[in-house]
């Protein structure tokens, strides 16, 4: 018995020897770094902070921000194809066309999640560096902390601007209360966009090419005139503002002087100027565009590709070219990624544009489409390298039983069910013909704000009795004239179309606007602004469209978002949904 | 043909069987040997401790010289209980009894084995011998339909694909982070892969079912243990033996079931059978000519063949005895190109030394197997238009082009894959006897998988972001374990106890690389030097990977039984992952169980119709692991690319949610079960009835942003609960002389229920979600199934169906009205059918008549809804390109496809009934003393029909996914009818 008892000792002295510690339960991490260890070496700082930035590029897709803003206004549509075989998604695009949408819709869910995060993730990042603020010089906290910031409020700014109602907060893993007010964001935004904006890096030439696709002092200055101008269309009112929040020190007078004043900031910095052709700004290679403000900086390649998750992925690549050219458009430049015949123009749009504006459709007047260049794409789809059109075999009829040739014209005679040839298709982005196969998506960098739109806000801003001196005599606002018609006699010809814009009503200012920015993410708002959003002018097939346009200038708060909210003690959502939409 | 069978063992194995002759001058002995229906022929007669022996004749007669009077005589035969005499006391008529249902048989329950009657865990053990027969593509395949709620699905007949999809009494786990497979032990090596052991080598495969048996192996016990025993050399014998066997098959493999996609003759006439309102577009040439092309067939051989062949060598001595064996198998998949190779090598030894106080065993084995892969597209291909051609001259590669699709068969023809590996698993155990009944153990292991893939398209495949590009990448998987176990068994008066106690270490590291380019100068240069591809970066692409996670545990066992009367049996492991949080590494998990064998009690004892009936109560906690690493802490991982003065950069983020609270999912397991035998054994089996519920399931919760960065955080929040009822029964309906009939229904019946989803004091607030996400061309990805709490996994979720008139889809909503398509707004979406069978059944019938057995075994489920996506996403539309599922197209009554709206009327009901296996076989009288010792013919077919009225390829979809489960996904490998001939020979 005394033997057992030795050897149970022993075994079990054995065991404890073996796991005396937790040791070998520790998880190694084979070269997984933590922040620490990121933070500890200034060089590296880079690294980090540059995840604000990676995630921007969700923006632009037909599933997140960009197809909200689109299709909701009059400059797009996306129409079932093939009896429905295509573009049809549940009848989700025919909801979105006619303004009929509900809170569940995939896109909604996706711009609601993408900016969220992307808005806590500047917060992490923020606490981040102040959390190692020892480990790197004074400037270079400086810097990262309000480029940061800054694109904190864009992020907000898109999720404010869809949903006027959010959880704002400035803090990390902060747990908010319930959804601020649109004035509450709105005030908030400016306040910090006021305290950044002068300190930010200026665009010279100097620092143009390290600042690109970064936000600078022209971005937050453009930024915020784009709030002063809209401000009155998000519900603010002098009265309810800065309510929660210190008023910043630069704001004085009505919300059109400040407007001007920060559109004279970006003028006055000298860094940016119009571009004398107006596709410069949409080329392959567009980055020495001295208009483009702030660009998503697009990587083509297929690496990197990231989805979101869920019944619809929404991807961080430009794929706005594929989406809208017709199946043919592949074939005849060997493209590596199929096109899907999707997004287009509704007609009725399209009437906004005159003459040969290069901004508007080619080929009808002239049949030279492929020759120049021109905003919107109708005209024939040629096969490879030939002039024999290209044969569509799913648009089959009596009359062409095993395909019909390809020739896109701009009438949709029945958006519930179009064919396949049917909507002009959006063409300022230039598409990529080289057939090497190197690029998959889009390499042209996706432009979110523009000096066009600064000049256009500050004429505007004028002319809502906003105090400032109007720059149409200037060098810039006349190349933005005669760009628009380069084909014939420049800004002469544009004044003949369209009227001397020293004339123009306000109404003029929004059509041009919508020539000019066209599926670029500022239309929406524009005909909020303008009170013509649900306007059944500008959204024909949509009967009823109207008399909802109050509801609909928000979109609603998802589901799946109120759902998870945290509740009060009584159990209850303390996140609420976007009044009108309770029952939808 | 005795001499052409010596040659051959002789000249495979090198050696000449030779068995010493004894008996010259002994004792003669003779007497026949029977049972109740007359003579036993085949009985073995042996002189114990020699090899002096014989068998009876047809008449069960034997006649046999032994050395004395006083030597020990041995009478056995399979199935009956084996009877001793000295040689002096043999009766002239030796009277056998069929012994009672293997009750002596050792089951194998980890870390020891108990008598099966002594057993009060929920455990199923199958032998060797009722294995289904047929080629397989694991061990799996072997246990099929054999164990009541043991769920083993296999969804493709493509062998370069080994795994089944195996649960143990449904779900209970909501498979998100946690892990879902049983864990499989082999020969004492908890190990994750099982491809690497022929079927051939398999003795027995235990099976442990319920939370008291499962318990001792802690962590990983949750989804049960399916503990496989190999075959070693015989037991030590007093005198050398040696054996020989060979077992081998040749099968050949066609395709069956209708994959319900219109033929190419009707795709041509789909206008008149659906009353003009289906227009097919139909591919002309110039003069109005049209193809007729079976796209799936130009994908699929005529016959699939299949070789195996298992040579094994084994012999014993007093101190050593071994097994050594190789096994080589070539398979062919239907479709074309698909193809695996394997080879298995195998040894294992004992010996035994210091007065056989000491123990040592050794296992080694070695797999090397190719796959190559079908790389084309069936979905693709059973959607193509028919009046498609294959070729097309005026284009580059030759093959037609289709729009928006590949042409199927180039993309098989211009792309490779093939994988490799190997695969080693080396063992070595010491046991010393300390004292009488005190043993004392060390084990150790190591696993060591490689597996290499290899992949390339030529330049002309016309998917140009693909085309011209090779990769290539390896993949290490090692497993190391150590165990040290201290075991004491002792009797006395009646008490039996048997104890265990130890400590176990396992390392698991898995590490990986892969690497592509293109831009080879020729379609030669393919994976084999990929760095001479494209220079520039564009394309060339590197990843490499490693991470590893330990497990450790001490645990203890105590069974104890008095009389073989009453049992009990309790156990505890406490056991430790370096995967989770660091207050939650560690976890006890207890069990307890209990038996009571009323059959052995004296009151019973005049109840002559029950022969055994044993009464198990047991409870057991389970845990679940995460199954993947670094999980708990905040790691940083490839954020996305960034523009950085001029060139991207890689940025690091830490990609989700950080949990450090993160901890075992627990299951805790009731189970009540009866072992039964009555009649005389002529009607036995047992009955189980369970009750399971997991706490602390790991979810990905919704949760708020902000605070939290995502929109997720796997965490423990919900709760789990299931029961069950499983029944097997094995009937004797005939049993004579010539002719013998065992039939064996097993049915089993489960229910779950998630009862929490949510924890609102943890902020987790979502009670539902849905899942089963489906997407096809043209309609909305839609989660077709919710989670919620309430209601079972794989619940479908969708509209009411009512009806269609003139065109128009009627909808029911929860409250009684009716809306269309476009009144079908989320509120109105209900459960609307389930993906769990009310029953999975199997029934085996075994019959033997004289020389010859056949075997029909049928399996099935019943009372399951099967969401056919291929016939909602691919219905008739009112003009069509591609090809489409028929189902729908009946004249006049044709129903054009509703793809924005799902409904029940796209369930189907998935109950089946299949022939899954029927084999004949016809074992040859074999001589005494001859060389061949056994020899059997068989032949088997496989998947022979299968009775249901689900419209699609095959009703055997995978209902063990949390998310997916019962969903028919478009794509598809053909399923197959397999014919086989097969041999088994041994010779000694």
């Amino acid at each position: 018995m005394k033997k057992i008892a030795y050897i149970l000792t022993a075994a079990l002295a054995f065991g404890t020897l073996v796991t005396s510690c937790d040791d070998m339960l520790e998880e190694k991490n084979y070269g997984n770094q933590t922040t620490a260890d990121m933070m500890s070496n200034e060089q590296n700082v880079v690294l980090l902070v540059g995840q604000i930035y990676a995630d921007l590029k969700y923006t632009h897709d037909h599933w997140g921000y960009w197809g909200l803003q689109t299709i909701t206004a009059d400059e797009g549509i996306c129409v079932p194809r093939n009896s429905g075989a295509d573009w049809n998604d549940g009848g989700y695009w025919m909801k979105q066309n006619t303004h009929e949408w509900n809170h569940r819709g995939d896109a909604i869910e996706n711009v609601w999640n993408i900016t969220i995060s992307n808005a806590v993730l500047c917060n992490k990042i923020i606490n981040t560096l102040q959390t190692y603020k020892e480990n790197m010089s004074e400037d270079v906290y400086k810097a990262y902390l309000g480029e940061a910031e800054v694109l904190r409020c864009y992020y907000f700014y898109q999720l404010f601007d869809c949903f006027g109602r959010i959880p704002y907060t400035e803090k990390f893993e902060e747990v908010t209360g319930a959804l601020l007010e649109p004035e509450e964001v709105w005030s908030n935004l400016v306040a910090v966009l006021e305290r950044n904006a002068p300190n930010m890096s200026v665009v010279n030439d100097g620092t143009r090419a390290a600042l690109y696709g970064r936000t600078t002092q022209g971005f937050a200055y453009a930024l915020l005139a784009r709030l002063y101008i809209n401000a009155e269309s998000y519900g603010c009112t002098p009265d309810n503002i800065f309510k929660t929040v210190e008023k910043p020190e630069a704001f004085s007078g009505s919300f059109y002087d400040n407007c001007i004043r920060c559109c004279d900031n970006v003028i006055k910095s000298g860094a940016y100027a119009i571009e004398s052709n107006y596709f410069a700004n949409f080329k392959i290679k567009n980055e020495n565009s001295r208009e483009n403000i702030f660009v998503i900086v697009e990587d083509g390649r297929e690496e990197g590709e990231r989805s979101t998750t869920g019944a619809h992925t929404c991807m961080n690549k430009l794929r706005i070219a594929h989406n809208t050219m017709h199946y043919g458009v592949q074939f005849a430049y060997d493209m590596p990624l199929d096109t899907w015949n999707g997004f287009c123009a509704r007609p009725e749009f399209l009437e906004l544009y005159k003459g040969n504006d290069v901004r508007g459709v080619g080929y009808e007047k002239d049949g030279t489409h492929n020759k120049k260049e021109w905003g919107w794409f109708v005209g024939p789809v040629y096969k490879k390298g030939s002039n024999d059109y290209y044969i569509d075999t799913k648009q089959i009829d009596d009359d062409h039983p095993s395909g019909t040739p390809t020739v896109i014209v701009s009438d949709i005679k029945n958006i519930k069910n179009a064919s396949n040839m049917e909507g002009a298709r959006l063409n300022k982005w230039e598409l990529d013909k080289s057939g090497d196969g190197i690029y998959k998506y889009e390499e042209n960098d996706f432009p979110i704000m523009r000096y066009a739109d600064v000049l256009w806000m500050k004429e505007e801003a004028i002319m809502r009795g906003g105090a400032g001196t109007s720059e149409m005599g200037s060098a810039d606002f006349q190349k933005l004239l005669a760009r628009s018609f380069a084909y014939d006699k420049g800004a002469e010809t544009f004044k003949a179309e369209y009227g001397d814009p020293a004339s123009w009503t306000l109404k003029d200012i929004l059509d041009e606007r919508g020539r000019e920015f066209t599926w670029e993410m500022v239309r929406r708002r524009d005909l909020i602004r303008f009170g013509e959003f649900g306007n059944i002018q500008y959204v024909r097939d949509c009967p009823n469209a109207s008399a909802r346009a109050e509801i609909r200038k928000w979109f609603p708060i998802p589901f799946s978002v109120l759902q998870k909210s945290l509740r009060d003690e009584n159990g209850n959502p303390i996140w609420t949904q976007t009044p009108g939409y309770e029952n939808l | 043909m005795k001499k052409v069978l010596a040659f051959i063992a002789a000249a495979l194995l090198g050696l000449s069987a030779e068995l010493q002759s004894y008996a010259q001058n002994g004792y003669k002995i003779q007497a026949i040997v029977v049972d109740d229906l007359g003579p036993i022929a085949g009985a073995g007669v042996l002189e114990k401790g020699t090899s002096n022996g014989t068998a009876t004749d047809l008449d069960g007669a034997f006649a046999l010289t032994v050395s004395s009077a006083d030597a020990q005589i041995e009478i056995s035969f399979v199935g009956y209980a084996t009877l001793t005499f000295k040689a002096s006391e043999v009766p002239a008529e030796i009277k056998l009894a069929e012994d009672n249902l293997y009750l002596e048989d050792a089951v194998v329950i980890g870390y020891g084995s108990q008598k099966k009657k002594e057993v009060t865990g929920s455990v199923a053990s199958v032998k060797a011998e009722d294995f289904n027969s047929g080629v397989k593509s694991n061990p799996m395949g072997l246990l099929q339909g054999k164990v009541a709620g043991l769920n083993i699905i296999r969804t493709t007949s493509d062998p370069t694909e080994t795994g089944y999809n195996i649960q143990i009494r449904g779900f209970s786990t909501l498979d998100k982070g946690a892990g879902t497979s049983p864990l499989f032990i082999v020969d004492g090596v908890p190990v994750s892969n099982i491809d690497n052991i022929s079927p051939n080598e398999i003795a027995s495969m235990d099976v442990l079912k319920d939370g008291s048996a499962a318990a001792i192996y802690g962590t990983r016990g949750t989804n049960g243990v399916i503990i496989i025993t190999t075959k070693r050399g015989e037991n030590f014998t007093d005198v050398a033996q040696t054996r020989v066997e060979y077992a081998g098959y040749a099968s050949a493999s066609v395709r069956n079931g209708n994959l319900g996609m219109a033929t190419p003759e009707e795709f041509v006439k789909l206008g008149e059978l659906s009353n003009g309102m289906v227009t097919p577009g139909i591919l002309r040439d110039a003069d109005g000519n049209y193809q007729l092309t079976d796209w799936v067939g130009e994908l699929t051989r005529d016959v699939a063949f299949t070789h195996s062949h298992d040579v094994a060598i084994s012999g014993s001595s007093s101190k050593f005895n071994y097994r050594a064996s190789i096994s080589h198998k070539n398979a062919q998949g239907i479709a074309k190109v698909t193809n695996r190779k394997e080879t298995i090598a195998k040894i294992s030894a004992s010996q035994k030394a210091l007065s056989d106080k000491l123990e040592l065993q050794y296992d080694l084995s070695y797999m090397q197997y190719r796959n190559d892969k079908f790389c084309g597209s069936f979905k693709d291909a059973a959607l193509m238009n028919p009046t498609y051609p294959v070729y097309d001259k005026s284009t580059a590669s030759g093959y037609y082009l289709p729009i928006r699709a590949t042409n199927p068969v180039e993309n098989m023809n211009n792309r490779e894959s093939y994988g490799e590996g190997n695969f080693f698993r080396g063992s070595v155990k010491a046991t010393l006897t300390l004292l009488k009944g005190l043993r004392l153990s060390a084990f150790g292991a190591l696993e060591d998988g490689d597996n290499y893939g290899y992949w390339a398209n030529k330049t002309i495949n016309t998917d140009v972001s693909g085309s011209g590009k090779a990769g290539r990448n390896t993949d290490l998987n090692r497993n190391r374990l150590f165990e040290t176990t201290l075991d004491y068994n002792t009797s006395f008066n009646g008490h039996s106890i048997a104890a265990v106690a130890g400590f176990s270490y396992q390392n698991f590291m898995y590490d990986g690389s892969s690497m592509e380019n293109k831009g080879f100068s020729t379609e030669g240069v393919k994976y084999y030097q990929i760095g001479n591809g494209d220079a520039e970066g564009t394309f060339r692409r590197l990843s490499s990977y490693r991470n590893s996670n330990t497990l450790a545990a001490f645990f203890g066992r105590v069974n104890y039984n008095y009389m073989e009367k009453y049992m009990l049996s309790a156990s505890l492991r406490r056991e430790g992952s370096s995967r989770f949080g660091a207050n939650h590494k560690w976890g006890y998990f207890p069990a307890v169980s209990a038996g009571w064998r009323i059959s052995g009690e004296d009151f019973m004892e005049d109840v002559t119709a029950v022969n055994d009936l044993k009464l198990r109560l047991g409870f057991g906690v389970t845990g679940n692991n995460l199954n993947s690493d670094l999980m708990s802490v905040a790691m940083l991982s490839n954020g996305g690319t960034f523009w950085y003065n001029g060139k991207y950069v890689n940025t690091y983020t830490v990609s989700q949610n950080v949990n450090p609270d993160l901890r075992w999912e627990k299951k805790y397991e009731y189970n009540l079960g009866l072992d039964y035998a009555l009649l005389d054994n002529r009607l036995y089996g047992s009955l189980d009835v369970y009750y399971r519920q997991t706490r602390d399931l790991l979810w990905d919760y919704e949760v708020p942003t902000p605070p939290y960065q995502y929109p997720t955080l796997l965490a423990n929040a919900g709760q789990m609960d299931s029961f069950g009822v499983e029944l097997s029964l094995s009937a004797v309906p005939v049993k004579t002389k010539d002719f013998t009939w065992v039939t064996t229904p097993t049915i089993s019946f489960n229910r779950n229920y998630i009862t929490k989803l949510s924890d609102p004091a943890l902020g987790f607030n979502y009670k539902q979600t849905t899942v089963g996400g489906v997407g096809e061309d043209g309609m909305m990805s839609t989660n077709t199934q919710i989670l919620i709490e309430g209601e079972s996994v794989g619940s479908f979720y969708g509209y009411k169906f009512l009806t269609i008139e003139d065109g128009t889809w009627y909808f029911g909503t929860p409250a009684g009205g009716v809306v269309t398509s476009e009144g079908a707004v989320e509120s109105y979406r209900q459960v609307i059918g389930n993906a769990q069978p009310l029953f999975t059944f199997g029934w085996n019938n075994s019959l033997r008549y004289k020389n010859f057995d056949l075997a029909l075994f049928f399996r099935g489920v019943y009372g399951n809804d099967v969401l056919n996506l291929t016939r909602w996403a691919y219905g008739p539309m009112a003009t069509i390109q591609s090809n489409i599922f028929m189902k729908d197209i009946n004249g006049a009554d044709t129903v054009l496809a509703n793809k924005g709206v799902f409904s029940d009327y796209y369930l189907e009901d998935g109950s089946y009934i299949k022939l899954d296996n029927l084999t004949l076989g016809y074992t040859f009288k074999i001589k005494d003393n001859s060389y061949v010792d056994h020899l059997r013919l068989y032949f088997t077919g496989q998947n022979l029909f299968t009775l249901t009225k689900y419209s699609g390829q095959d009703p055997e979809v995978n209902t063990t996914d949390v998310r997916s489960a019962g969903i028919d996904y478009c794509d598809f490998y053909p399923t197959v009818a397999t014919f086989m001939l097969g041999v088994n020979i041994s010779f000694k």
